[in-house]
């Protein structure tokens, strides 16, 4: 993917001119407003007013507004209603209020400040002190506001990176699947070559055995019989093999093409599992060291979700349920679906040795795993590695999708993870 | 002693049809085959049954053919047996020799006669290395 990878997104932080800022006064005396807006917009900041708590929340979310100073006595609603219900909005909560109050005692100061204001300033109002802190809290908000930027930024670099790394990381896993397939494909060839050759030369015994006249007066009817039936099973083996073949290279395209699609569909969440399952036959370890109890609903569970990432979801799900029981005599997973509650529920269960429990609010972090990392201090690592981005990316997509994925484990115990996604519309009955 | 070609032959894949097909190819020979899609259960039936041959797929579950190869070739060593993969490599092929198989194929086979020649060979061998030792046997007797 071509990114602009020249610009950086943390570019060093300036306070922005004066005249950027757009500072809210609210007071029912029209002189108070006045004075503060006379010092203010000398100051060079834009300013605008209410003379009310109703008309102040009105401006405050429909008008860029970067502070608000405001009265406390005031008609119908005062000044710390006013300031509780816009820390309530979350278009308001991060305005700093400043109240400009003659009720300086502890008492007021408290409420104000338990209403969720940042700062006061005392009535008379001083030229010198009005500025002084409106300055600090203006730079105060710009230096959040940049915050909280970067951490949308950090966000979107930490998930593209992710989904890089995990791509790589397919990329090498799908190598290894594409041997175990044609590993798979081999078994019914095997059958059809042989089957064809054994069928051969039975034909040509038969053959002989007919055209040998002379020394024998008749052909042995109980062997021929016995041959002609033998090349008739060759014949079916290589047909129900060929049939073998021609649904494994099916469900092959079908995963292929699931693969290419990047829209959210509706889909079955059970046929994604088969689909995914019959696929995850080519690695040899899951085909014939892993326990499966697979128990999937009758009837098909509508989703909307894009297939490919759902695949991946549970691909990654099994996978780590593999890496979880690397080492264990009893290896099983337990895969099954169910409808509870307009949600789809996938279930997947493993073995191992659990999740411990100083580990278990980590595992969907990004960057933490408890396997060993591939790295260049760790270049040939024993048993199961991790980038630690898979189960953060899981939970990406299933919560993209207003679902959410719930862990169950205890050290010694194994693990459940349970995977819950809005169904699509009604179950069709078919 | 007459030629004998009728020895028991055990052939040991996960893969049901490749046993039946195995089983087909055998059917114009004289050898007395019988099939089994499970390894434990084959090493099971080679402990309490009589086998000359086995004939042993590689990539099983439970237990893989090399395995099977080596605890065969130490219960019994005049067992012989051909090994069979669809897993080509150079460490399958060779740890198959060094554990004591007569033979490797892969799949899918060249010629499916050739397996059938193999176990001709090994009829061969068999013949004659039973036949002196009938003849160590009955001396020893005297």
């Amino acid at each position: 993917m071509q990114q602009e990878t020249s610009k950086p997104f943390l570019q060093p932080f300036t306070v922005p001119e004066k005249s950027e800022f757009d500072i809210l006064i609210v007071d029912d005396e029209f002189v108070n407003r006045f004075l503060l807006k006379d010092i203010l917009e000398q100051d060079g900041y834009q300013t605008h007013e209410a003379n009310n708590g109703i008309e102040a929340i009105e401006a405050a979310v429909h008008r860029k507004t970067d502070l608000i100073l405001m009265d406390i006595m005031m008609p119908d609603m005062d000044g710390y209603e006013t300031c509780r219900r816009l820390k309530e909005d979350p278009r308001t909560t991060n305005i700093p209020v400043i109240f400009v109050t003659a009720l300086t005692d502890t008492e007021n100061l408290v409420t104000g400040f338990a209403v969720g204001a940042e700062d006061y300033l005392g009535k008379p109002i001083r030229e010198g002190e009005v500025r002084a802190r409106v300055q600090t809290h203006l730079k105060l908000k710009a230096a959040m506001d940049k915050i909280s930027h970067y951490n949308e930024e950090l966000e979107k670099v930490v998930a593209e990176s992710s989904r890089e790394l995990i791509r790589t990381e397919r990329q090498a896993a799908f190598g290894q699947l594409i041997q175990g397939i044609v590993h798979n494909l081999k078994g019914p060839l095997t059958t059809i070559r042989g089957s064809s050759q054994a069928c051969r030369s039975t034909l040509r015994m038969i053959r002989s055995e007919i055209e040998q006249g002379g020394d024998a007066p008749l052909p042995d009817v109980t062997k021929v019989a016995k041959l002609t039936d033998g090349a008739i099973k060759a014949i079916d083996l290589a047909e129900t093999a060929s049939g073998r073949l021609t649904e494994m290279i099916n469900s092959l395209m079908s995963k292929s093409s699931a693969d290419q699609s990047s829209k959210p569909e509706r889909l079955d969440l059970n046929s994604i599992i088969r689909s995914e399952l019959a696929f995850l036959e080519g690695d040899l370890h899951f085909k014939h060291h892993i326990k499966k109890n697979i128990d999937l609903t009758p009837k098909p569970i509508p989703i909307l979700a894009v297939a490919p990432e759902i695949a991946q979801v549970f691909n990654n799900m099994i996978s780590n349920a593999i890496d979880a029981m690397h080492g264990n005599a009893d290896q099983t997973i337990s895969i099954s679906t169910s409808l509870n509650n307009h949600y789809a529920w996938l279930s997947i269960t493993d073995t191992g040795g659990g999740i411990a429990p100083e580990h278990i609010n980590k595992i969907f972090d990004p960057f933490f795993t408890t396997k060993p990392k591939h790295d260049d201090s760790n270049p040939s690592p024993k048993g199961p590695i991790g980038t630690g981005l898979g189960l953060y990316m899981c939970l990406r997509s299933i919560k993209a999708l207003n679902g959410d994925i719930l862990v169950e484990s205890q050290k010694g115990q194994g693990t459940t993870f349970n995977i819950k996604i809005p169904l699509a519309g009604p179950i069709e009955i078919s | 002693m007459p030629e004998k070609r009728n020895y028991k032959i055990l052939i040991v894949d996960d893969d049901k049809d490749i046993l039946s097909m195995l089983e087909m190819a055998f059917l114009p020979t004289d050898y007395d085959v019988t099939t089994i899609d499970h390894p434990l259960q084959a090493y099971k039936m080679i402990e309490n049954q009589h086998f000359d041959m086995v004939i042993s797929d590689i990539q099983m579950p439970q237990m893989d053919g090399l395995t099977l190869l080596r605890k065969i070739k130490n219960f019994n060593g005049m067992i012989q047996v051909v090994m069979m993969t669809a897993h080509i490599t150079i460490s399958n092929t060779l740890d198959a020799f060094r554990y004591g198989a007569v033979d490797i194929f892969f799949k899918p086979f060249e010629d499916i006669n050739e397996i059938i020649a193999a176990a001709d060979g090994v009829a061969v061998k068999l013949n004659r290395v039973n036949s002196i030792l009938h003849k160590l046997a009955a001396e020893g007797e005297k």
